[in-house]
């Protein structure tokens, strides 16, 4: 699975390490030029493609895709 | 299966507002997800869709849509949306309103609206609190509940929207919590599709003026811990709040939860297709009544 975060949307509300049943997200210390903290991607292989987090995100700024369909593209 | 975000964000919302002005983990922002992805999955007519909102945070969400959009006056919304579907019923009117706005100022508009059965979704951001003026005591506030008004805990009942549009006889009426994401989508879906008034109320989070928890992420985790199906026959004789002449009993370890469901799925007809058959009626008559006199 192919994990996208646009970080310029992100606003750190922490929804998507909350909802994540693999803990695929992961506090870090980078912030985007808003300031807000923007979760980073930990051990992304073990995506289970569930899409929580692209539904629960509040700015829509989550994507997952399968890795197939990109490479047809 | 879903779609991808961004392509949805693409099609229908207006990429030079985004990110959107909410704050951080508000639920208004996971509402604008679900209609999106509701909308797409009916495969809607953007050109045919009017987006109506009243005052509140909630009612900057139709800016975001690449649809029509009207942004009226506190607690109007649902007069609004009358007028517009009633002088083209080919419109698709969905309403977003907040708790301030339907069960305060706004509260006699929407039972009305729910009395002529009007073909409109209203959907019903409901944070318990006025979150946009800094979290003053509203009608949905719970008892017992601390806010900027009520420092010493709130001594009013509270309103629960989604009992109270049934007792007025809604078609449909479905409560979720935004922690409900598949439910509120299919709700969503369900409330746009049926014929007449569907009102789908949305237990939301407000991380900044309601202090309840530090953190938005606990409000999820509440929104899923404390939330109970809603049991329309039950036998035990116990009812929390308001509901007690309405028939609808929980038992007393329920008390105090978020009730959760579909509340009511029936079948009216609606103000445009009576109103039709009306004219037909009316017309037919005049001019037998005008032959006779001849």
């Amino acid at each position: 699975m192919d994990i996208k975060i646009k970080e310029e949307y992100c606003k750190g509300c922490e929804y998507c390490i909350e909802v994540c049943p693999q803990e695929i997200f992961q506090k870090s210390k980078r912030y985007n030029e808003k300031g807000y903290n923007v979760p980073e991607l930990n051990n992304s292989k073990s995506c289970t493609g569930c899409k929580k987090c692209e539904l629960i995100c509040p700015e829509m700024a989550i994507t997952i895709s399968k890795e197939e369909e990109n490479k047809k593209k | 299966m879903l779609k991808p975000s961004d392509e949805l964000r693409e099609k229908y919302l207006r990429k030079d507002l985004l990110p959107s002005m909410f704050c951080p983990g508000c639920s208004i922002g996971q509402i604008m997800n679900y209609t999106v992805r509701a909308i797409d999955d009916l495969e809607m007519d953007q050109d045919k869709l009017v987006f109506v909102s009243g005052i509140g945070c909630s009612s900057r969400l139709p800016a975001y849509f690449e649809a029509y959009g009207v942004h009226t006056t506190h607690g109007r919304a649902i007069a609004f949306a009358t007028g517009i579907k009633v002088t083209n019923p080919d419109l698709q009117v969905i309403v977003f309103t907040g708790d301030g706005d339907i069960a305060a100022i706004g509260l006699n508009h929407f039972l009305q609206s729910i009395r002529r059965n009007i073909d409109i979704t209203v959907i019903c951001v409901n944070n318990e609190t006025y979150g946009m003026t800094g979290g003053q005591v509203s009608p949905t506030s719970p008892m017992g509940f601390k806010t900027k008004t009520t420092p010493y805990s709130n001594i009013e009942h509270s309103f629960n929207l989604s009992f109270l549009a049934k007792a007025a006889g809604a078609v449909y009426v479905s409560r979720w919590t935004t922690a409900h994401s598949v439910q509120a989508i299919k709700a969503i879906k369900k409330g746009i599709k049926k014929k007449g008034l569907a009102f789908i109320e949305l237990i939301s989070a407000c991380p900044t003026s309601d202090r309840r928890f530090p953190e938005p992420k606990d409000y999820l985790n509440y929104f899923l811990n404390e939330s109970i199906r809603y049991k329309p026959h039950c036998e035990d004789e116990l009812s929390s709040h308001v509901f007690k002449n309405l028939n609808e009993c929980f038992t007393a370890q329920d008390e105090g939860k978020l009730i959760v469901g579909e509340i009511t799925d029936l079948d009216k007809p609606d103000y445009h297709e009576l109103y039709k058959e009306l004219k037909e009626r009316s017309i037919n008559e005049f001019w037998k009544k005008r032959e006779n006199t001849d």
